[in-house]
């Protein structure tokens, strides 16, 4: 008993004594570097989508030297963590973090609202906090390419998908990924698989092997990490399309191509514009048109004519001569989504929670 | 006497504190060598990570929104184990708490917080109550094990949080993000000193203050601690052992409730998954680095709080991975808990040679 | 006093001596043991203070003294559990050095603890393969059986090899347990108060077989203090004092009471017979009662019994013939399944024994229901105040003083208040629990061998405080398996047999001899 006085009074003691100097951590400088802080949701050694972030990352460091300096926290969760951990990255002096997950939207806005001096970039979500600016990145069109790569090579036109979470922009690769299959070949069906999770790779392999088992022959999928998936499709002998990050080397024989970030390039571009005074709130669209997504390397399956075939389709759709989503496009069950003539608008995509038509399996209860 | 016992007692603290440190050197001394094998400075890599868990108000503030679900989780435990019960299961009813917290939270929405903050609080407890209450009636009248059942049902209590947050309670207007709504500002737990400290670090304080007086001072303390010394005394001298054990496990649930109420109206400001990595786990662990003592539960906590918290350093300023969290929180944790063992008979022992008239 | 620490006199020049054939060429012919000035210390306690005893192959030889004289401590250093701190140790006289049980059981040297060892879900047979050395990693049941009925049939055991142990009377325990050292080729016994926990006629059974043991040249080593069955069974007594040995006898040579007054420090008079106070007024009746599990295990039939006030009734019977669930049943630990209970002639519900102010001062069979080995003295005291008048808030002061008054009153060592119980050795611990329930404010006492581990002094001391009670108008049940201890404090005796009573007789109508026809269901 009387041990827990004695202990309480000395933590309060001490405690007391480290509020009295009130500490200010960094005493920033005008002519300091740019401190830059990148908060990721998984591991950065999964070979996919934080791996993808960390290139970017590491690409900042390279092209802008000694104007920046990063730092960065690996498997934070999308919750009050990730409160902390910005917290503590402004406290080191950080000036702009890159919030590259969807569930950061609300710790990134109670962060944001406590520290109107820092810049954030928020991932495919959208607020009208001032100091936070927005980035959707359209994977749907390398996917909507990859599609054709997967149309052409089907054999039993049937193409499994392994999905994450049924957000809008997973639903805009999957309804990208079955139109691009089927500009191509129309009998071509995705069938899709959802985990509910970014990142566990027993249960994506289970996904997989379900899908396999119905007869696919072409496999594509979102989830964060690409190992064991892709690791899986080359060992069922079934052709895999890779996402956000390029790893070939896991699928020798059976890679075809892949939906991949280029985050790089976009970072130093946020970067220097903040660098400069002149960065503005905003959404940005990472898009085919300026490189901030891209297709991976082709692999030894794939034939000179589709890489030709592929390459007049990037050029279409990176000039915008040629739109993705289209009017007169219905939805699976018939209804129409966009009328003839009608453009899809940022509003129009964030809000995609329906299937087109040849696309199986079921979207959750929530979006109907 | 007093005088002798409370030297005694000081003497016992001494040795208690002593190897408690002695413990978190040594693991602290193995991460080193850790540390130096993959080219960083440990004593930079220790003072950062201090820093960043104690120094300044900001890290203070942090750590304690660490600890309050870990304090609150631990007195759960810490209740259970007074009369001899094992709950294994204070996170589930932590997020038993948040689903009861958020049903009340998105049900009246538009009530004001006067009502709102108690019914949440009420209701969290309640829920939080049922899920511990299921193992403690299931203990005292069948005899089945507790720690298993309150283990399987923190698999229950997670799998209900995501069926609702897919399904039935899933925020419309959060793109298909599996989260509920917002809940409304009167909803929110008020946060004090501009930080993220809420209640529920006071309310744990509060409650382990409690206990530390109920237990040992009063006619309940002492038939819980009867109870858990020895159910069959307490049988033998017809202390009513079934109704405590129930209550205790109520109460154990209840608690823990408390911090799923927390993160749920004060931290996230909704129901989504993930409002706690663990913490239910943490606390469990805590209580027994703590031996159970309410006391020294808040104390533990708050120090494992600046473990969880401090150790974002090791990525922001050493830029080592995560895993080096896991791999150092994990290390100072079983030096703690070896030691445990190897302080508790070092102090007997001595205790025992001090006795003048020893029996043989 | 002797300081041991200045003399770590260890022999350890005999390294040489591995094997127990090479010191011991006539093992069959006995080993003689002779302990010289061994000393052992524990903190600042002398336990053992040069201690000399010499004991003759093929003889019963009894270690004799009171609780924490010494006897337990020197007997664990022969069989390996301790090392002395000074002294030596010669088997046959070769000088041996006994770092471990391993070696001791090497040695030939096995020893039965006063709590048995034996895993009672498991058969008997397997418990006496359990920690068998010759037991290979597969055990061949057939072969094992084989050969241990062989060893049975020899030294005259019987036993079912295939019944679970916990179906064993305590007796059968207790020669399952001798017998597991013999299995192990043991030459030298040592029994830690083999029969504190059996009938008068179960301690015969047992002791004969350790007799007929050492007429077959095994060297049989007795720590009791009963005096009565040594002086029967033992050839030789050793009386230990104070950690030191006092004098050794040849029991054809003493008398109990010399042997008594040796032991204890104040020469005490022999128990005298405590005058009773007639008196016819009843107190409490069990009508009819009967208890059973189910309808073939029948624990209680029948039983009608009458507790009058002022009376100490004494319940006799073998073990496990029903006097313990009778003890359970006025304590309020039991409901039976039938039957009327009536106090101060009003028929009233069973509840009312498990009432906390109403209950009775009850010492149990067992020291572990009684107290709490995790909490202090003083909590161990609170234990029945709690439910009494007891306020919500818990009056340190007021219990603190209370349990320094019962500590003195029963000389409780250590004295010190806030010592665990569980630091207690059992005499201790039983006089902790009889301060506590003698000093209750309840009008029955059950005593259920109260008088387990005590020395003679206490024993005298518990009698007459039970008598006491009984003396001012209250009701006293003692249930003890020494008959002498009945016969010396009880009015009445009421004989169980098989569940049933089979007579209830005034003391002075009765002799031992005449129960013990009773308790086995012979008159």
């Amino acid at each position: 008993m009387n041990k827990f006085i004695f202990l309480a009074a000395a933590f309060i003691a001490w405690g007391l004594q480290l509020f009295y100097p009130t500490v200010s951590l960094a005493v920033e400088q005008k002519s300091q570097p740019l401190k830059i802080g990148f908060l990721y949701v998984g591991p950065i050694a999964d070979n996919g989508w934080n791996y993808a972030q960390e290139l970017g990352r590491q690409y900042v460091e390279k092209s802008l030297g000694n104007k920046v300096e990063t730092i960065f926290a690996e498997n934070i969760g999308e919750n009050a963590e990730a409160e902390r951990v910005m917290e503590k990255m402004i406290a080191q002096g950080a000036k702009l973090i890159f919030a590259t997950s969807f569930g950061y939207l609300e710790p990134v806005e109670r962060v944001a609202k406590r520290h109107p001096d820092i810049i954030f970039m928020q991932l495919s979500r959208t607020t009208d906090i001032k100091n936070i600016g927005n980035y959707f990145y359209w994977q749907y069109e390398p996917f909507y390419l990859s599609g054709i790569v997967a149309g052409r090579m089907t054999k039993s036109n049937k193409i499994g998908f392994v999905a994450s979470h049924p957000i809008p922009p997973i639903v805009q690769s999957i309804n990208a990924f079955a139109l691009g299959a089927q500009s191509v070949n129309p009998k071509a069906k995705v069938k899709v698989v959802w985990t509910n999770t970014w990142v566990d790779p027993p249960i994506e392999v289970e996904a997989a092997k379900g899908l396999i088992d119905t007869g696919i022959d072409v496999l594509a999928f979102d989830q964060s990490d690409s190992q064991s998936i892709v690791k899986t499709a080359e060992d069922n002998n079934v052709y895999i399309i890779g996402c956000y990050s390029d790893v070939h080397q896991f699928a020798p024989k059976r890679w075809l191509t892949g939906a991949c970030c280029n985050w790089g390039l976009f970072y130093a571009k946020v970067a220097q514009a903040v660098i400069n005074h002149n960065w503005k709130p905003g959404v940005t669209h990472c898009s085919l048109k300026n490189d901030y997504v891209k297709l991976a390397s082709f692999g030894p399956a794939v034939s000179p004519t589709i890489k030709k075939e592929i390459a007049v389709a990037k050029n279409k759709i990176a000039n915008e001569t040629v739109s993705i989503f289209h009017g007169p496009l219905k939805d699976r069950e018939g209804k129409m989504r966009l009328a003839k003539d009608q453009k899809p608008d940022l509003k129009w995509l964030a809000e995609m929670n329906w299937f087109v038509p040849g696309v199986e399996g079921s979207l959750s209860k929530g979006n109907k | 006497m007093s005088t002798v016992s409370f030297l005694k007692n000081i003497r016992a603290a001494l040795i208690s504190i002593a190897g408690s440190l002695a413990a978190i050197c040594i693991g602290l001394l193995l991460v080193a060598i850790f540390l130096v094998a993959v080219g960083r400075n440990p004593v930079e890599t220790y003072i950062g990570i201090f820093t960043s868990a104690f120094g300044g108000s900001f890290a203070i503030t942090e750590t304690f929104v660490a600890a309050t679900p870990i304090m609150l989780t631990a007195l759960a435990v810490a209740i259970a184990g007074w009369v001899g019960l094992l709950n294994v299961g204070a996170e589930g009813q932590l997020y038993l708490g948040a689903i009861g917290a958020t049903m009340i939270a998105i049900t009246i929405p538009n009530a004001p917080s006067w009502q709102m903050i108690p019914a949440m609080f009420v209701v969290a407890c309640l829920f939080g109550a049922v899920w511990s209450g299921v193992p403690a009636i299931l203990r005292a009248k069948f005899g089945v094990n507790e720690t298993i059942v309150t283990l399987l049902l923190n698999y229950v209590a997670l799998l209900l949080v995501e069926f609702l947050i897919h399904g039935p309670w899933q925020d419309p207007s959060s793109s298909s993000w599996p989260q509920t709504m917002a809940f409304s500002d009167a909803a929110q737990l008020p946060h004090l000193f501009a930080s993220r400290v809420h209640p529920g670090l006071f309310i744990g304080i509060v409650m382990a203050v409690f206990f530390a007086f109920l237990i040992p001072m009063t006619k309940p303390g002492f038939i819980i601690r009867v109870i858990g010394g020895n159910p069959k005394a307490a049988a033998y001298a017809h202390l009513p052992v079934v109704k405590y054990i129930i209550i205790s496990m109520l109460v154990s649930g209840a608690i823990a409730a408390i911090a799923g109420f927390g993160q749920v109206s004060a931290i996230e400001g909704r129901l989504r998954s993930g409002i706690s990595p663990g913490y239910g786990y943490t606390g469990f662990l805590v209580c027994w680095l703590a031996r159970h003592n309410p006391l020294a539960i808040i104390i533990v906590s708050i120090f494992v709080g600046g473990l969880l918290s401090g150790a974002d350093s090791l990525q922001l300023s050493t830029k080592l991975p995560f895993a080096t969290v896991n791999i150092m929180q994990g290390t100072i944790f079983l030096t703690l808990l070896m030691f445990e063992n190897i302080i508790q008979r070092f102090s007997s022992a001595t205790v025992e040679a001090k006795t003048p008239e020893a029996n043989i | 006093m002797l300081s041991p620490t200045a003399a770590p006199a260890k022999t350890k020049t005999n390294n040489h001596i591995t094997s127990v054939e090479n010191m011991l060429p006539n093992a069959k012919q006995g080993i003689s043991i002779r302990l010289e000035s061994i000393s052992k210390r524990f903190g600042n306690v002398l336990a053992n203070d040069a201690v000399n005893v010499n004991i003759a192959a093929g003889t019963v030889h009894a270690l004799l003294g009171e609780n924490g004289a010494g006897k337990s401590t020197l007997m664990r250093i022969l069989a390996g559990y301790h090392q002395p701190d000074g002294g030596s140790i010669k088997l046959n006289g070769n000088p041996v050095t006994i770092n471990s049980q391993v070696q001791a059981r090497k040695l030939g040297i096995g020893m039965v603890h006063q709590r048995l060892s034996l895993v009672p879900s498991l058969t008997v047979l397997e418990n006496i393969l359990l920690g068998d050395s010759k037991t290979s990693f597969i055990i061949d049941a057939k072969k094992a059986y084989k050969q241990i009925s062989a060893k049975m049939a020899e030294l005259g055991f019987t036993f079912d090899l295939f019944s679970p142990v916990w179906r064993l009377t305590s007796a059968e325990q207790q020669k399952v347990e001798i017998f597991k050292l013999l299995w192990k080729d043991a030459q030298v016994l040592i029994l830690d108060e083999p029969t504190s926990q059996l009938s008068p006629l179960e301690a015969e059974e047992v002791l004969s077989v350790v007799r007929d043991l050492a007429s077959s040249g095994r060297t049989v080593i007795l720590i009791t203090h009963h005096i009565e069955e040594i002086l029967k069974f033992a050839s030789e007594i050793t009386i230990l004092k104070n950690g030191q040995s006092l004098s050794t006898h040849k029991a054809s040579q003493i008398k109990a009471a010399d042997l008594a007054k040796l032991m204890i420090d104040d020469s005490v008079n022999q128990i005298q017979k405590i005058p009773a106070k007639t008196k016819n007024e009843i107190y409490l009746k069990l009508d009819n009662i009967s208890l059973h599990q189910s309808a073939n295990n029948r624990r209680l039939t029948n039983i009608n019994l009458e507790l009058l006030k002022g009376e100490v009734l004494g319940i006799a019977g073998l073990t496990g013939s029903g006097q313990d669930e009778i003890a359970g049943i006025l304590s309020g630990q039991i409901i039976p399944n039938s039957g009327t209970l009536y106090l101060e002639g009003k028929e009233l519900p069973w509840k009312v024994l498990q009432d906390p102010c109403l209950c009775a001062a009850h010492i149990p069979a067992h020291q572990f229901y009684g107290s709490i080995p995790s909490m202090s003295l003083i909590d161990n005291f609170l234990l029945r105040d709690i439910s009494n008048k007891q306020s919500l808030m818990l009056n340190k002061k007021h219990i603190q003083e209370k349990a320094e008054k019962h500590i003195n009153q029963f000389q409780i060592r250590p004295n010190n208040p806030s010592n665990l119980a569980g630091n207690l050795s059992g005499g201790n611990l039983q006089r902790m629990i009889i301060a506590r329930e003698l000093n209750k404010d309840a009008n029955l006492v059950i005593a259920v061998n109260p008088c387990a581990g005590l020395d003679m002094a206490a024993t005298q001391y518990v009698l007459q405080e039970l008598r006491n009670f009984a003396n001012q108008g209250k009701t006293v049940v003692l249930i003890s398996p020494s008959l002498d201890e009945m016969l010396l404090v009880s009015d009445r005796i009421a004989v169980v047999c098989a569940g049933k009573i089979t007579g209830v007789k005034d003391t002075c109508e009765i002799s031992s001899e005449s129960i013990g026809l009773m308790m086995g269901g012979l008159e």
